[in-house]
């Protein structure tokens, strides 16, 4: 499902777009939450979108549902303006932390959103058997646990079957086996819808996603496939190791390409391209330094996110 | 529209809210427009007040029951509709549950228009329940006092019927925007309350000895609804009827103003809900 091609907006392609935003701009008096974002979400896709606090994540979706209007920039949601009523009927979401009317059982609560949307209520039945909350249905939503809460809200994205899936965090809450269980549901849904989601665990992100987007101050720092935006943030890291330390930094030093490694005992760390490396490696051997590997880093998701927000803080829910 | 009324009757017939506003505006109409005047009458003079005790008995007997309950709502039952109005839209906006309600399918207009049908059914139900409540009252005091059951036409009881609906309506929607307009219930209420037991009054008791504010009383919702109350042949309070009943204007512009703030109030809660973004 990874997808490798061009996909930004004005590129050509056969496959409809889900969803497509260019150059959307959104602020809230003075504070500019999302700015000239520009992505495209392509059928099937599982896209992230990550972020640290106040990225426009959530700004982000709630203009996809048509909850809160762009001030400028394009948006096309299943081909249709956002907020469109047909168009809201194929769309599933769950935004931010989910809310219901507390006093009403998880049951009742689905049934309200299932009849706004024409369906009957077997429907709920449904969606309460796929997130395992049939047990707990006729219970005051009141008297849920933060993960069933999830749960619920995850089953009122789910009624109708979407075509388009928008979950804002929603391993929010969940203990590790939910959290996993959510995993494999996220991907079974994957089959049969597009699903955009956020999240602040970026691991998930990197097990669940095919393409993300990553959001910094309300503008895209970098859109890739998963697998892409690993390769190309890690490709330039190498490590080194060898002996002994005084003799290899004397050869490290001499060069300019070189000279930017940091030293961590017997290892070292260099931005380096493909070609650079032979290059290296002969310098040091013909030194008389005793090279005992060099391999390219692989970053984790993690390490390339803190990397293009400069953010040195775990993510969290944002905006 | 359909899909949407859906969703709003299965909430409010859920909900508590509505319970708990109609069955104190039952107790209220019961103990206000009867228990009250009961005690009232039951502690007058039956020698040199006799002709105040039979007026009084009037009103609380089968025939006159139907007015008594519609006497009750200008005042008090206004204050009551514009709570249940409030707790229509208001308390979305505290459980956050807005966005779920507007990404559902049908539009913001639906919804909102939905919502204050919805609660017009509940008013329609919660009218109909007082008057029956009151004529059961009245049937109970017409045999302790040994009066004859007589009853009023059917037409006198929908015509009263009528009004009771029409004045709720038009204080349900002006409850249902003011819970918009504050987003929340607490404000609404209290600015609500305020306006209506509070200025209103004394706006309208001033307009009595102060004519400049006598166009001023003529677009109040209040006196509006005294006025279309006080064309059944509903005492005022001076005649020994009920507070806020009286002859401020005619019925048909009575009905003109609260149809206006009908129409005010949905128009003010669905360009607001149309308008603003959801967050």
């Amino acid at each position: 499902m990874t997808d490798h091609q061009d996909v930004r907006p004005g590129s050509t392609t056969a496959a409809p777009v889900v969803v497509e935003l260019a150059n959307v701009t959104k602020a809230f008096g003075a504070v500019q939450a999302v700015r000239g974002v520009t992505l495209r979400v392509e059928p099937g896709q599982v896209y992230g979108l990550l972020g640290p606090n106040g990225a426009g994540k959530t700004t982000l979706m709630r203009i996809l549902l048509g909850l809160v209007r762009s001030d400028a920039g394009t948006v096309r949601v299943l081909g249709e303006p956002p907020g469109d009523p047909r168009t809201l009927r194929r769309i599933g979401a769950l935004i931010e932390s989910p809310a219901f009317v507390p006093h009403l059982s998880g049951r009742v609560n689905l049934q309200v959103l299932a009849r706004a949307r024409g369906l009957p209520d077997a429907e709920v039945d449904r969606v309460l058997r796929v997130v395992d909350l049939e047990g707990a249905a006729d219970r005051r939503v009141t008297g849920y646990s933060l993960g069933m809460r999830q749960r619920l809200g995850v089953a009122g994205a789910l009624l109708g079957e979407p075509s388009l899936l928008i979950l804002d965090e929603p391993t929010n809450g969940l203990d590790p086996e939910g959290t996993a269980a959510m995993r494999s549901l996220i991907r079974d849904m994957a089959a049969h819808a597009t699903v955009l989601l956020s999240s602040h665990l970026l691991g998930e992100i990197q097990q669940v996603c095919d393409r993300v987007v990553v959001l910094d101050k309300g503008e895209v720092v970098a859109e890739d496939s998963v697998s892409e935006l690993l390769s190309r943030a890690g490709e330039r890291t190498v490590v080194l190791e060898a002996q002994p330390a005084d003799l290899t930094e004397k050869v490290l030093k001499a060069n300019d390409a070189w000279s930017g490694a940091t030293r961590d005992d017997s290892s070292w760390r260099l931005e380096l391209d493909g070609a650079g490396v032979p290059a290296l490696v002969r310098a040091l051997v013909e030194a008389g330094v005793e090279v005992h590997e060099v391999r390219r880093e692989r970053r984790s998701l993690e390490e390339v996110f803190f990397a293009l927000t400069g953010d040195h803080h775990p993510v969290r829910s944002g905006t | 529209m359909r899909n949407a009324l859906a969703a709003e009757a299965l909430l409010m017939r859920k909900r508590l809210a509505p319970l708990v506003v109609g069955g104190t505006w039952i107790v209220l109409v019961v103990a206000f427009g009867f228990g009250v005047p009961y005690i009232v009458y039951a502690t007058l003079d039956p020698v040199t007040k006799a002709a105040d005790r039979a007026a009084l008995l009037d009103l609380l007997l089968p025939s006159a029951a139907h007015t008594t309950a519609a006497g009750s709502y200008p005042l008090f039952g206004g204050a009551i509709m514009l709570i249940l109005g409030v707790l229509v839209t208001g308390p979305e906006y505290r459980w956050g549950t807005w966005p779920a309600r507007l990404s559902q399918g049908p539009g913001r207009t639906q919804v909102v228009l939905a919502k204050v049908l919805a609660g017009a059914v509940v008013v329609v139900v919660i009218a109909v329940a007082a008057l029956a409540a009151s004529m059961v009252t009245s049937v109970v005091v017409a045999l302790v006092e040994g009066q004859p059951l007589t009853w009023p036409a059917a037409g006198a009881v929908a015509a009263s019927l009528g009004v009771a609906v029409f004045i709720s309506v038009a204080w349900l929607s002006l409850g249902a925007a003011l819970g918009v307009i504050f987003r929340g219930v607490g404000t609404a209420l209290g600015v609500g309350l305020v306006w209506t037991l509070g200025l209103e009054n004394a706006l309208s008791g001033l307009a009595g000895v102060v004519p400049a504010l006598e166009p001023v009383r003529a677009v109040l919702l209040g006196p509006a609804s005294g006025s279309l109350v006080a064309a059944l042949g509903v005492p005022s309070l001076s005649e020994g009827g009920a507070v806020g009943v009286g002859e401020y204007m005619s019925g048909p512009v009575a009905c003109a103003v609260l149809l206006a703030y009908t129409a005010a109030g949905l128009a003010v809660a669905t360009v607001l809900i149309r308008r603003r973004d959801i967050t």
